[in-house]
């Protein structure tokens, strides 16, 4: 360190002279004409720097201050609502373009189906038969020349058939058959024939339509759309027993 | 070249500065704590703040805006300083840059500086002025061209240490040293020159 830099950093520490480096302040211990020059400019600071904190500030600074924070925290915690808002606002629009879809795109024997399941369960349509024997209903609707299910997901087997109902959907003749998964729990099986027509996958494809969980598949010459008012997880568990939809298990 | 707003964001960030705990009661933490209560940084900092700003743009009702906005400032964004004991330097510097902003705007901010260094010349020391008070000081420093008034009013107020003042105004250490001294020696010059101008003649 010259001594022209110990002299510029001693100058800059007057008023901190614990920012002053040891080096700066070790020459100065040993140059007498170097301190007596700093205690000089020390006392000049000194003096400047009492003055300058006479300069007067406004008194209400601090309030005002205060009031913006406090103003800025409003603000701040007014965001999370604002983004709820805004939150509820898309979801209540995607809510909205996503029943539009549904209803766009739902095709017309879906529409009808869950349209008189919703009669059957609100009991505005009764059945054409009851009963817990299967192969009574199938007879039923081969004899109403309604399709007769020709394959059922092997977890069906396990259920108790309710009855069966022969109605049109899109135009195509269809049969409901019904059956107890759990206790009050209905599931609604509704079949309809020419499957090549109506241009299903051989896989399921699970939906949400309204109150209804649905699961539609094809299936040879038939489409099947399985609707209940039960949890979809129960549905998917439902049909997960027999995942393998190509392997039906035949109805004699 | 003087320090302009571009060339002070572009700068990288200093190294951490010692603070003084037992002065400055909103560090009273350890430098990771959790930020300084807001009461006590208007508390501690609201008048050296003013008195900056003031001498920056010599206008109260600016000076009061610029302070205003540099707590509102900290208190939007002050959470995300990482090592909270910069927190003083962190207001001064804001305010700073919110002036230079301004300043900019309004085209009131030079951009060369006289250096003695480079052109050739040095300020001479001048004698000890007589006694001044509080007004006249303030009238001599606002003859002193920015450049070396921010960094002694910075000086004048005893807050930051010349490294912090370094930081704050960012421009390197040695210039902060050399920009005080000569700035002193200008305000000796101005004050007494005032004091002769209106000394009663004989």
């Amino acid at each position: 360190m010259t001594p022209e830099e110990a002299r510029l950093e001693l100058d800059a520490t007057t008023l901190r002279p614990q920012d002053a480096s040891e080096e700066a302040r070790a020459l100065m211990d040993r140059d007498k004409e170097l301190a007596q020059w700093r205690e000089k400019r020390r006392n000049f600071d000194e003096d400047m720097a009492d003055l300058f904190a006479e300069m007067p500030v406004p008194a209400m600074l601090p309030k005002l201050i205060l009031q913006d924070q406090a103003k800025s925290v409003a603000a701040q915690r007014r965001k999370p609502i604002f983004l709820s808002f805004g939150l509820l606002a898309a979801a209540a629009a995607l809510l909205v373009a996503s029943l539009w879809f549904i209803n766009d795109a739902t095709p017309a024997w879906e529409k009808d189906s869950l349209a008189m399941l919703e009669k059957i369960e609100g009991g505005k349509m009764p059945l054409d038969a009851f009963s817990s024997d299967l192969d009574h209903l199938k007879g039923v609707l081969a004899k109403a020349e309604t399709p007769v299910p020709q394959s059922l997901p092997s977890a069906m087997d396990a259920f108790k058939s309710l009855g069966c109902k022969s109605f049109k959907a899109g135009g195509w003749l269809a049969s409901i058959v019904c059956f107890e998964v759990a206790p009050g729990q209905e599931a609604h099986l509704v079949v309809v024939d020419h499957a090549e027509k109506l241009q299903l996958v051989n896989r399921k494809v699970f939906a949400a339509q309204g109150e209804w969980q649905t699961a539609t598949w094809s299936d040879g010459q038939q489409t099947y759309l399985l609707a209940t008012r039960a949890k979809g997880v129960d549905l998917e568990k439902l049909l997960a027993q027999n995942k393998q939809i190509n392997e039906p298990k035949a109805i004699s | 070249m003087e320090a302009t707003f571009e060339t002070w964001s572009a700068m990288p960030r200093l190294q951490l500065f010692a603070v003084d705990r037992r002065r400055d009661a909103a560090f009273a933490t350890s430098p990771m704590e959790a930020a300084p209560d807001f009461n006590q940084l208007v508390a501690d900092y609201y008048a050296p703040l003013f008195r900056f700003a003031q001498s920056l743009c010599r206008r109260q009702g600016l000076a009061e805006d610029l302070v205003q906005q540099t707590y509102l400032q900290w208190a939007k964004k002050g959470h995300s300083l990482k090592d909270m004991s910069k927190a003083k330097t962190w207001l001064f510097t804001t305010l700073y840059r919110e002036w230079l902003g301004i300043a900019k705007k309004e085209q009131r901010f030079e951009v060369v500086e006289f250096e003695p260094e480079i052109h050739g010349s040095e300020v001479e020391e001048e004698p000890e002025p007589l006694p001044v008070n509080a007004s006249q000081l303030q009238a001599a420093l606002e003859e002193l061209e920015v450049n070396q008034r921010a960094p002694l009013v910075l000086f004048y107020l005893k807050e930051l240490s010349y490294r912090e003042i370094s930081e704050t105004l960012g421009v390197p250490i040695g210039t902060v040293m050399s920009r005080l001294s000569r700035a002193k020696n200008s305000l000796r010059a101005i004050i007494n020159r005032n004091l002769k101008a209106t000394a009663p003649t004989p």
